[in-house]
Protein backbone atom coordinates (compact mmCIF):
# COMPACT_ATOMS: atom_id res chain seq x y z
CA UNK A 1 0.00 0.00 0.00
CA UNK A 2 2.88 1.94 0.65
CA UNK A 3 4.39 1.22 -2.56
CA UNK A 4 1.35 2.10 -4.74
CA UNK A 5 1.25 5.88 -2.74
CA UNK A 6 4.41 6.35 -3.61
CA UNK A 7 3.52 5.80 -7.09
CA UNK A 8 0.55 7.72 -7.17
CA UNK A 9 2.31 11.29 -5.97
CA UNK A 10 5.07 10.45 -8.38
CA UNK A 11 2.52 10.43 -11.11
CA UNK A 12 0.60 13.47 -9.41
CA UNK A 13 3.80 15.35 -9.17
CA UNK A 14 4.68 14.59 -13.10
CA UNK A 15 1.54 15.84 -14.07
CA UNK A 16 1.47 18.86 -11.75
CA UNK A 17 5.03 20.22 -11.68
CA UNK A 18 6.18 22.46 -14.23
CA UNK A 19 8.49 20.92 -17.07
CA UNK A 20 12.59 21.19 -16.08
CA UNK A 21 13.92 24.56 -16.48
CA UNK A 22 16.17 23.27 -18.90
CA UNK A 23 12.90 22.82 -21.28
CA UNK A 24 12.83 26.75 -21.88
CA UNK A 25 16.30 26.25 -22.76
CA UNK A 26 17.20 26.05 -26.81
CA UNK A 27 21.02 24.85 -28.18
CA UNK A 28 21.79 27.20 -31.40
CA UNK A 29 24.95 27.27 -33.81
CA UNK A 30 26.48 29.87 -34.00
CA UNK A 31 29.30 32.14 -35.55
CA UNK A 32 30.06 36.00 -35.77
CA UNK A 33 27.99 37.82 -37.63
CA UNK A 34 30.26 38.13 -40.91
CA UNK A 35 30.54 34.74 -40.77
CA UNK A 36 30.79 34.12 -44.92
CA UNK A 37 28.12 31.35 -44.37
CA UNK A 38 24.51 32.26 -43.29
CA UNK A 39 23.68 28.27 -42.32
CA UNK A 40 24.65 24.87 -41.89
CA UNK A 41 22.90 21.54 -42.48
CA UNK A 42 23.28 18.55 -40.03
CA UNK A 43 25.77 16.51 -42.26
CA UNK A 44 28.04 19.72 -42.69
CA UNK A 45 27.82 20.61 -39.21
CA UNK A 46 28.68 16.53 -38.09
CA UNK A 47 31.63 16.88 -40.74
CA UNK A 48 33.91 19.55 -39.45
CA UNK A 49 32.89 18.45 -35.37
CA UNK A 50 34.60 14.73 -36.75
CA UNK A 51 37.28 17.08 -38.47
CA UNK A 52 36.46 16.90 -42.21
CA UNK A 53 37.18 19.85 -43.93
CA UNK A 54 34.12 22.20 -44.48
CA UNK A 55 34.82 24.90 -46.97
CA UNK A 56 32.20 28.24 -47.84
CA UNK A 57 31.63 29.04 -51.62
CA UNK A 58 34.58 31.66 -51.78
CA UNK A 59 37.09 28.50 -50.77
CA UNK A 60 37.66 29.23 -46.87
CA UNK A 61 38.28 26.56 -44.63
CA UNK A 62 35.66 26.85 -41.23
CA UNK A 63 36.92 25.79 -38.14
CA UNK A 64 34.68 24.21 -35.12
CA UNK A 65 35.35 25.13 -31.54
CA UNK A 66 33.45 22.65 -29.06
CA UNK A 67 31.87 24.50 -25.91
CA UNK A 68 32.42 22.95 -22.84
CA UNK A 69 31.38 25.49 -20.44
CA UNK A 70 28.40 23.34 -19.66
CA UNK A 71 28.38 19.57 -19.48
CA UNK A 72 24.38 19.86 -20.11
CA UNK A 73 25.24 21.24 -23.29
CA UNK A 74 27.71 19.10 -24.38
CA UNK A 75 25.95 16.41 -23.99
CA UNK A 76 22.66 17.85 -25.63
CA UNK A 77 25.45 18.44 -28.71
CA UNK A 78 26.56 15.00 -28.74
CA UNK A 79 23.31 13.30 -28.49
CA UNK A 80 21.02 15.93 -30.98
CA UNK A 81 23.53 16.38 -33.27
CA UNK A 82 26.03 13.86 -33.21
CA UNK A 83 24.14 11.17 -32.23
CA UNK A 84 26.78 9.55 -30.36
CA UNK A 85 28.29 8.93 -26.57
CA UNK A 86 30.74 11.03 -25.13
CA UNK A 87 33.00 7.77 -25.70
CA UNK A 88 31.99 6.85 -28.92
CA UNK A 89 32.84 10.82 -30.13
CA UNK A 90 35.82 10.72 -28.62
CA UNK A 91 37.34 7.50 -29.97
CA UNK A 92 35.81 8.84 -33.63
CA UNK A 93 38.32 11.91 -33.40
CA UNK A 94 40.96 10.42 -31.95
CA UNK A 95 40.87 7.39 -34.80
CA UNK A 96 40.06 9.87 -37.32
CA UNK A 97 43.29 12.09 -36.38
CA UNK A 98 45.27 9.01 -36.69
CA UNK A 99 43.95 8.25 -39.99
CA UNK A 100 44.38 11.57 -41.58
CA UNK A 101 45.50 14.23 -39.65
CA UNK A 102 42.63 16.02 -39.37
CA UNK A 103 42.01 18.87 -37.39
CA UNK A 104 39.99 17.84 -33.85
CA UNK A 105 37.90 21.15 -32.88
CA UNK A 106 39.46 23.40 -30.29
CA UNK A 107 37.92 22.96 -27.07
CA UNK A 108 37.17 25.96 -24.45
CA UNK A 109 35.66 25.74 -21.26
CA UNK A 110 35.42 28.95 -20.62
CA UNK A 111 32.71 31.06 -22.12
CA UNK A 112 34.51 34.01 -22.36
CA UNK A 113 37.10 32.72 -23.98
CA UNK A 114 35.28 31.12 -26.57
CA UNK A 115 33.26 34.18 -27.41
CA UNK A 116 36.73 36.03 -27.41
CA UNK A 117 37.67 33.80 -29.94
CA UNK A 118 34.30 33.93 -32.14
CA UNK A 119 34.76 37.99 -32.35
CA UNK A 120 38.60 37.17 -33.92
CA UNK A 121 37.42 34.56 -36.50
CA UNK A 122 34.97 34.74 -38.53
CA UNK A 123 35.30 31.24 -39.86
CA UNK A 124 35.03 30.07 -36.17
CA UNK A 125 31.17 28.21 -35.48
CA UNK A 126 30.33 26.38 -32.00
CA UNK A 127 27.58 25.56 -30.28
CA UNK A 128 25.73 28.07 -27.49
CA UNK A 129 22.68 27.86 -25.19
CA UNK A 130 19.64 31.07 -26.10
CA UNK A 131 20.12 32.48 -23.35
CA UNK A 132 24.37 33.10 -24.04
CA UNK A 133 23.47 33.86 -27.51
CA UNK A 134 20.78 36.58 -26.39
CA UNK A 135 23.75 38.02 -24.26
CA UNK A 136 26.37 38.61 -26.79
CA UNK A 137 27.17 40.73 -29.69
CA UNK A 138 27.80 40.04 -33.14
CA UNK A 139 26.84 36.72 -33.56
CA UNK A 140 24.44 35.31 -35.87
CA UNK A 141 22.62 31.99 -35.79
CA UNK A 142 23.25 29.15 -38.04
CA UNK A 143 21.06 26.53 -37.01
CA UNK A 144 18.87 25.68 -33.81
CA UNK A 145 20.24 22.19 -32.85
CA UNK A 146 18.05 21.61 -30.24
CA UNK A 147 15.00 23.64 -28.64
CA UNK A 148 13.14 26.41 -30.34
CA UNK B 1 34.42 14.96 -18.88
CA UNK B 2 36.28 14.06 -21.84
CA UNK B 3 38.41 17.01 -23.13
CA UNK B 4 40.30 15.57 -26.18
CA UNK B 5 41.73 18.92 -27.13
CA UNK B 6 41.98 22.26 -25.00
CA UNK B 7 44.24 24.35 -26.69
CA UNK B 8 45.10 26.50 -22.94
CA UNK B 9 45.75 22.95 -22.04
CA UNK B 10 47.65 21.52 -24.85
CA UNK B 11 49.89 24.93 -24.85
CA UNK B 12 50.79 24.92 -21.22
CA UNK B 13 51.01 21.02 -20.41
CA UNK B 14 53.96 18.73 -20.04
CA UNK B 15 53.85 17.40 -23.37
CA UNK B 16 53.98 21.10 -25.35
CA UNK B 17 57.96 21.26 -24.90
CA UNK B 18 57.72 17.98 -26.83
CA UNK B 19 55.26 18.87 -29.14
CA UNK B 20 57.26 22.07 -29.88
CA UNK B 21 60.54 20.21 -30.41
CA UNK B 22 58.85 18.23 -32.98
CA UNK B 23 57.70 21.21 -34.59
CA UNK B 24 60.38 22.90 -35.02
CA UNK B 25 62.30 19.71 -36.27
CA UNK B 26 59.29 19.25 -38.74
CA UNK B 27 60.26 23.34 -39.86
CA UNK B 28 63.30 22.25 -40.84
CA UNK B 29 62.64 18.75 -42.56
CA UNK B 30 60.13 20.95 -44.67
CA UNK B 31 61.67 24.17 -44.62
CA UNK B 32 59.25 26.02 -43.11
CA UNK B 33 59.84 29.01 -40.15
CA UNK B 34 59.92 27.30 -36.73
CA UNK B 35 57.67 30.00 -35.35
CA UNK B 36 54.63 29.17 -38.16
CA UNK B 37 54.76 25.50 -37.22
CA UNK B 38 54.67 26.13 -33.74
CA UNK B 39 52.05 28.62 -33.43
CA UNK B 40 50.11 26.72 -36.30
CA UNK B 41 47.38 23.96 -36.04
CA UNK B 42 49.18 21.15 -34.66
CA UNK B 43 48.71 17.91 -32.92
CA UNK B 44 50.46 15.53 -30.78
CA UNK B 45 49.33 12.52 -29.29
CA UNK B 46 50.66 9.79 -27.15
CA UNK B 47 49.71 5.99 -27.22
CA UNK B 48 51.00 3.77 -24.09
CA UNK B 49 50.34 0.46 -24.57
CA UNK B 50 51.79 -2.69 -22.42
CA UNK B 51 51.28 -6.04 -23.05
CA UNK B 52 52.04 -9.77 -21.37
CA UNK B 53 51.64 -12.87 -23.51
CA UNK B 54 51.26 -16.35 -21.90
CA UNK B 55 51.11 -19.10 -24.23
CA UNK B 56 50.58 -22.83 -23.23
CA UNK B 57 51.45 -25.80 -25.20
CA UNK B 58 53.87 -24.25 -27.71
CA UNK B 59 56.06 -27.14 -29.50
CA UNK B 60 58.74 -25.26 -31.44
CA UNK B 61 60.62 -22.35 -31.26
CA UNK B 62 58.74 -20.24 -33.46
CA UNK B 63 56.71 -18.60 -30.23
CA UNK B 64 58.30 -18.05 -26.74
CA UNK B 65 56.76 -19.35 -23.90
CA UNK B 66 55.92 -15.91 -22.93
CA UNK B 67 56.40 -12.20 -23.82
CA UNK B 68 56.19 -8.47 -22.56
CA UNK B 69 55.74 -5.71 -24.65
CA UNK B 70 55.56 -2.10 -23.96
CA UNK B 71 55.17 0.43 -26.66
CA UNK B 72 54.53 3.98 -27.30
CA UNK B 73 53.52 5.70 -30.23
CA UNK B 74 54.11 9.26 -31.14
CA UNK B 75 51.51 10.87 -33.70
CA UNK B 76 52.03 14.56 -34.88
CA UNK B 77 50.13 16.26 -37.08
CA UNK B 78 50.22 20.08 -38.14
CA UNK B 79 48.18 21.83 -41.28
CA UNK B 80 48.75 25.16 -42.82
CA UNK B 81 45.26 26.02 -45.10
CA UNK B 82 45.39 23.32 -47.12
CA UNK B 83 49.15 21.85 -46.09
CA UNK B 84 48.87 18.64 -43.24
CA UNK B 85 52.04 16.39 -42.03
CA UNK B 86 51.31 13.39 -39.95
CA UNK B 87 54.21 11.45 -38.55
CA UNK B 88 53.71 8.51 -36.35
CA UNK B 89 56.39 7.32 -35.10
CA UNK B 90 56.45 3.85 -32.86
CA UNK B 91 59.02 2.29 -30.39
CA UNK B 92 59.25 -0.92 -28.70
CA UNK B 93 61.72 -2.76 -26.68
CA UNK B 94 62.73 -4.28 -29.41
CA UNK B 95 61.81 -1.89 -32.33
CA UNK B 96 62.06 1.73 -33.43
CA UNK B 97 60.91 2.89 -36.34
CA UNK B 98 59.35 6.34 -38.00
CA UNK B 99 55.56 3.91 -39.25
CA UNK B 100 54.90 7.00 -41.36
CA UNK B 101 55.44 10.51 -42.41
CA UNK B 102 53.37 12.13 -44.82
CA UNK B 103 53.25 15.54 -46.17
CA UNK B 104 49.79 15.98 -47.34
CA UNK B 105 47.93 18.55 -50.08
CA UNK B 106 44.17 19.35 -49.90
CA UNK B 107 43.33 20.03 -53.41
CA UNK B 108 39.52 20.65 -52.16
CA UNK B 109 37.82 19.57 -49.31
CA UNK B 110 36.96 16.22 -50.53
CA UNK B 111 40.55 14.97 -51.78
CA UNK B 112 43.76 14.49 -50.23
CA UNK B 113 46.94 14.41 -52.26
CA UNK B 114 49.69 12.68 -50.02
CA UNK B 115 53.80 12.16 -50.14
CA UNK B 116 55.72 10.18 -47.91
CA UNK B 117 55.90 6.51 -46.28
CA UNK B 118 52.11 5.63 -45.67
CA UNK B 119 50.33 2.63 -44.69
CA UNK B 120 48.82 0.86 -47.58
CA UNK B 121 45.21 0.88 -47.72
CA UNK B 122 44.83 -2.24 -48.39
CA UNK B 123 45.10 -3.40 -45.32
CA UNK B 124 41.15 -2.35 -43.84
CA UNK B 125 42.60 -3.10 -39.94
CA UNK B 126 45.82 -1.24 -39.89
CA UNK B 127 44.08 2.01 -42.39
CA UNK B 128 41.74 2.87 -39.74
CA UNK B 129 43.77 1.63 -36.06
CA UNK B 130 47.21 1.97 -37.37
CA UNK B 131 49.67 1.66 -34.06
CA UNK B 132 46.75 3.20 -31.86
CA UNK B 133 46.55 0.17 -29.50
CA UNK B 134 44.06 1.85 -27.35
CA UNK B 135 41.59 2.64 -30.46
CA UNK B 136 40.85 -0.57 -31.75
CA UNK B 137 38.93 -2.97 -28.82
CA UNK B 138 40.95 -6.67 -29.57
CA UNK B 139 44.38 -6.76 -27.82
CA UNK B 140 45.75 -8.72 -31.13
CA UNK B 141 45.19 -7.98 -34.59
CA UNK B 142 44.53 -10.78 -36.72
CA UNK B 143 47.46 -12.62 -38.30
CA UNK B 144 46.37 -11.43 -42.13
CA UNK B 145 47.27 -7.86 -41.16
CA UNK B 146 49.94 -8.15 -38.87
CA UNK B 147 52.47 -5.54 -39.33
CA UNK B 148 55.63 -6.72 -41.75
CA UNK B 149 57.93 -7.03 -38.39
CA UNK B 150 55.03 -8.80 -36.84
CA UNK B 151 55.17 -11.69 -38.86
CA UNK B 152 53.24 -9.81 -41.41
CA UNK B 153 52.59 -11.73 -44.63
CA UNK B 154 51.28 -8.57 -46.89
CA UNK B 155 53.40 -5.16 -47.69
CA UNK B 156 51.55 -2.42 -44.77
CA UNK B 157 54.12 -0.12 -45.62
CA UNK B 158 54.70 2.12 -48.88
CA UNK B 159 56.89 5.37 -49.64
CA UNK B 160 55.48 7.40 -52.51
CA UNK B 161 52.01 8.91 -53.18
CA UNK B 162 48.59 8.39 -52.08
CA UNK B 163 45.57 9.80 -53.27
CA UNK B 164 42.21 9.72 -51.27
CA UNK B 165 38.72 11.47 -51.75
CA UNK B 166 35.34 11.31 -50.50
CA UNK B 167 32.48 11.67 -52.89
CA UNK B 168 29.21 12.84 -51.47
CA UNK B 169 25.70 11.05 -52.19
CA UNK B 170 22.61 12.92 -52.46
CA UNK B 171 20.65 11.12 -49.67
CA UNK B 172 23.76 11.68 -47.57
CA UNK B 173 25.68 8.56 -48.46
CA UNK B 174 29.12 8.35 -49.62
CA UNK B 175 31.76 6.42 -51.14
CA UNK B 176 35.84 6.71 -50.30
CA UNK B 177 38.27 5.70 -52.63
CA UNK B 178 42.57 5.55 -51.71
CA UNK B 179 44.95 4.96 -54.26
CA UNK B 180 48.61 4.93 -53.97
CA UNK B 181 51.71 3.91 -55.56
CA UNK B 182 55.59 3.38 -54.07
CA UNK B 183 58.30 1.66 -53.32
CA UNK B 184 56.94 -1.91 -51.24
CA UNK B 185 59.28 -4.27 -48.96
CA UNK B 186 62.13 -6.43 -49.50
CA UNK B 187 61.85 -10.66 -48.25
CA UNK B 188 64.84 -11.33 -45.43
CA UNK B 189 64.96 -14.21 -43.15
CA UNK B 190 61.79 -14.58 -42.49
CA UNK B 191 60.43 -11.24 -42.55
CA UNK B 192 59.56 -8.39 -44.79
CA UNK B 193 61.08 -5.41 -44.47
CA UNK B 194 59.61 -1.92 -45.78
CA UNK B 195 61.68 0.59 -47.41
CA UNK B 196 63.18 3.15 -45.53
CA UNK B 197 63.61 6.45 -46.15
CA UNK B 198 66.53 7.30 -43.63
CA UNK B 199 68.79 4.26 -44.60
CA UNK B 200 70.29 5.65 -48.18
CA UNK B 201 71.98 1.72 -47.69
CA UNK B 202 68.29 0.21 -47.42
CA UNK B 203 67.94 -2.49 -50.20
CA UNK B 204 64.94 -0.98 -52.57
CA UNK B 205 61.54 -3.13 -52.87
CA UNK B 206 59.54 -3.27 -56.10
CA UNK B 207 56.86 -0.93 -56.73
CA UNK B 208 53.71 -1.48 -54.29
CA UNK B 209 50.40 -0.32 -55.25
CA UNK B 210 46.79 0.01 -53.50
CA UNK B 211 43.12 0.61 -53.26
CA UNK B 212 40.52 0.56 -51.25
CA UNK B 213 36.48 2.08 -52.29
CA UNK B 214 34.09 1.95 -49.47
CA UNK B 215 30.38 2.95 -49.53
CA UNK B 216 29.19 4.91 -46.81
CA UNK B 217 25.56 4.64 -45.86
CA UNK B 218 26.02 7.86 -43.99
CA UNK B 219 28.71 10.02 -45.20
CA UNK B 220 30.35 10.93 -41.62
CA UNK B 221 29.79 7.59 -39.89
CA UNK B 222 32.20 4.62 -39.82
CA UNK B 223 29.99 2.19 -41.02
CA UNK B 224 31.07 1.19 -44.30
CA UNK B 225 31.77 -1.70 -46.45
CA UNK B 226 33.91 -2.27 -49.47
CA UNK B 227 36.62 -3.60 -51.52
CA UNK B 228 40.54 -3.37 -51.47
CA UNK B 229 43.62 -4.49 -53.79
CA UNK B 230 46.63 -4.40 -54.50
CA UNK B 231 49.63 -5.78 -56.30
CA UNK B 232 53.33 -5.73 -55.06
CA UNK B 233 56.61 -6.60 -56.24
CA UNK B 234 58.39 -8.46 -53.45
CA UNK B 235 62.16 -8.58 -53.88
CA UNK B 236 64.12 -11.17 -52.13
CA UNK B 237 67.99 -10.49 -52.13
CA UNK B 238 70.54 -13.65 -52.07
CA UNK B 239 69.66 -15.91 -48.84
CA UNK B 240 71.49 -18.23 -46.94
CA UNK B 241 68.09 -19.24 -45.56
CA UNK B 242 66.30 -19.93 -48.86
CA UNK B 243 69.46 -21.02 -50.44
CA UNK B 244 69.19 -18.53 -53.35
CA UNK B 245 72.73 -17.33 -55.12
CA UNK B 246 70.62 -14.58 -57.41
CA UNK B 247 68.10 -12.12 -56.49
CA UNK B 248 64.35 -12.63 -56.96
CA UNK B 249 60.87 -11.12 -57.46
CA UNK B 250 57.22 -12.49 -55.99
CA UNK B 251 54.80 -10.79 -57.42
CA UNK B 252 51.73 -10.89 -55.39
CA UNK B 253 48.12 -9.79 -56.10
CA UNK B 254 45.55 -9.02 -53.69
CA UNK B 255 42.03 -8.57 -53.44
CA UNK B 256 39.80 -8.28 -50.86
CA UNK B 257 36.16 -7.45 -49.64
CA UNK B 258 35.82 -6.10 -46.07
CA UNK B 259 32.72 -4.92 -43.78
CA UNK B 260 32.89 -2.46 -40.79
CA UNK B 261 29.86 -2.17 -39.23
CA UNK B 262 29.02 -0.25 -36.19
CA UNK B 263 25.44 0.20 -34.18
CA UNK B 264 24.88 1.50 -30.26
CA UNK B 265 25.61 -1.74 -28.75
CA UNK B 266 27.49 -3.82 -31.54
CA UNK B 267 30.54 -3.89 -34.47
CA UNK B 268 31.36 -6.25 -36.50
CA UNK B 269 34.44 -6.03 -38.49
CA UNK B 270 35.14 -8.42 -40.93
CA UNK B 271 37.38 -8.90 -44.01
CA UNK B 272 38.34 -11.65 -46.66
CA UNK B 273 41.61 -11.13 -48.37
CA UNK B 274 42.24 -13.15 -51.82
CA UNK B 275 46.40 -13.39 -51.97
CA UNK B 276 47.94 -14.69 -55.44
CA UNK B 277 51.72 -14.60 -55.13
CA UNK B 278 54.06 -15.56 -58.66
CA UNK B 279 57.72 -15.86 -58.10
CA UNK B 280 60.33 -15.84 -60.89
CA UNK B 281 60.83 -18.85 -62.77
CA UNK B 282 63.20 -21.63 -60.29
CA UNK B 283 61.61 -20.46 -57.22
CA UNK B 284 57.96 -21.77 -57.92
CA UNK B 285 57.94 -23.41 -53.89
CA UNK B 286 57.54 -19.59 -52.86
CA UNK B 287 54.12 -19.16 -54.90
CA UNK B 288 50.70 -20.08 -54.71
CA UNK B 289 47.26 -18.61 -53.60
CA UNK B 290 45.66 -18.61 -50.16
CA UNK B 291 42.25 -16.64 -48.59
CA UNK B 292 42.57 -15.67 -45.40
CA UNK B 293 39.62 -13.83 -43.73
CA UNK B 294 38.12 -13.21 -40.06
CA UNK B 295 35.72 -11.87 -38.43
CA UNK B 296 35.20 -9.75 -34.97
CA UNK B 297 31.94 -8.61 -33.36
CA UNK B 298 32.14 -6.46 -30.50
CA UNK B 299 29.42 -6.19 -27.94
CA UNK B 300 29.50 -3.17 -25.84
CA UNK B 301 27.98 -3.49 -22.51
CA UNK B 302 28.18 -0.31 -21.29
CA UNK B 303 29.97 2.90 -21.36
CA UNK B 304 33.19 1.23 -20.54
CA UNK B 305 32.64 -2.61 -20.83
CA UNK B 306 33.54 -4.84 -24.29
CA UNK B 307 33.34 -8.15 -24.80
CA UNK B 308 34.17 -9.31 -28.43
CA UNK B 309 34.70 -13.04 -30.50
CA UNK B 310 36.88 -13.47 -33.29
CA UNK B 311 37.43 -15.93 -35.35
CA UNK B 312 40.23 -16.20 -38.27
CA UNK B 313 40.95 -18.67 -40.82
CA UNK B 314 41.43 -19.19 -44.62
CA UNK B 315 41.52 -21.50 -47.50
CA UNK B 316 45.49 -23.16 -48.77
CA UNK B 317 47.21 -21.43 -45.68
CA UNK B 318 48.74 -24.71 -44.74
CA UNK B 319 49.14 -25.21 -48.35
CA UNK B 320 50.58 -22.06 -50.23
CA UNK B 321 54.12 -21.83 -50.85
CA UNK B 322 54.58 -17.91 -50.27
CA UNK B 323 53.23 -18.69 -46.51
CA UNK B 324 56.43 -21.40 -45.68
CA UNK B 325 58.40 -18.21 -46.03
CA UNK B 326 56.77 -16.91 -42.53
CA UNK B 327 56.70 -19.83 -40.29
CA UNK B 328 54.89 -17.95 -37.81
CA UNK B 329 51.92 -16.56 -39.72
CA UNK B 330 48.92 -17.85 -37.96
CA UNK B 331 46.82 -20.18 -40.39
CA UNK B 332 43.67 -20.46 -37.67
CA UNK B 333 42.70 -18.28 -34.31
CA UNK B 334 39.32 -18.41 -32.45
CA UNK B 335 39.49 -15.82 -29.42
CA UNK B 336 37.09 -14.24 -27.21
CA UNK B 337 38.33 -11.43 -24.69
CA UNK B 338 36.89 -8.05 -23.27
CA UNK B 339 38.28 -4.81 -22.28
CA UNK B 340 37.23 -2.04 -19.65
CA UNK B 341 37.70 1.61 -19.80
CA UNK B 342 38.10 2.17 -16.34
CA UNK B 343 39.07 6.19 -17.33
CA UNK B 344 37.98 8.22 -20.75
CA UNK B 345 41.61 7.17 -22.26
CA UNK B 346 42.63 4.19 -20.44
CA UNK B 347 41.97 0.92 -20.97
CA UNK B 348 43.23 -2.84 -19.16
CA UNK B 349 42.14 -5.88 -21.49
CA UNK B 350 42.24 -9.94 -21.57
CA UNK B 351 42.11 -12.11 -24.28
CA UNK B 352 42.18 -15.81 -24.73
CA UNK B 353 42.91 -17.44 -27.54
CA UNK B 354 43.34 -21.41 -29.19
CA UNK B 355 46.12 -20.74 -32.06
CA UNK B 356 47.09 -22.86 -34.99
CA UNK B 357 50.10 -21.63 -37.49
CA UNK B 358 51.21 -24.57 -40.11
CA UNK B 359 53.08 -26.54 -37.51
CA UNK B 360 51.52 -25.82 -34.06
CA UNK B 361 48.97 -25.45 -31.86
CA UNK B 362 48.53 -23.66 -29.00
CA UNK B 363 46.50 -21.80 -26.43
CA UNK B 364 47.51 -17.82 -25.36
CA UNK B 365 46.15 -15.31 -22.64
CA UNK B 366 47.28 -11.71 -23.53
CA UNK B 367 46.68 -8.86 -20.90
CA UNK B 368 47.06 -5.50 -21.99
CA UNK B 369 46.89 -2.14 -20.65
CA UNK B 370 46.47 0.98 -23.23
CA UNK B 371 46.19 4.67 -22.99
CA UNK B 372 46.13 7.69 -24.96
CA UNK B 373 47.64 10.79 -23.99
CA UNK B 374 47.88 14.54 -25.12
Amino acid sequence: MRMRGVILLGIFWWFVLPEPAFADHAVYLVARADCPVDSMDALDIRKIYLGFSVRTDANEALRAATNLSDEELYEIFLQDMMAMSERSYDRRLLTLTLQSGRRRPDIYTNSEELLRALEQDPTLITFMWKEDYEAAENLKVLRVIWGH
Amino acid sequence: MTTPRTPDTVQTGHLALVRNCIAAAVAICFSLNPADVIAGDSDFIIFLSAEYDARNGVSDNVYPNSDFTPSVDLLYTYGNGPWRILGEYYLTDDESELERLQLGYDINQNSTAWLGRYHQPLSTWNFKYHHGAFLQSSISRPAIENWEDEDGVIAQHATGAMFESNVRGRNGSGIRYTIAAGIGPTYEDGELYPYDVFDPDDLDGGIATSFAVSFYPDYVDSSNFGMVGGYTDLVVPPSMSLGNIAEFEIRQYLFGAQVDWETRWWQLIAAAYYVDSKPDDGYTQYGGHFVSAYAQLIRELNESFDFYVRLEGGINTRSAGYLSLFPAFITRRALIGSRFDFTARQAIAIEISAVETRQDRFGEISLQWSGVFQ
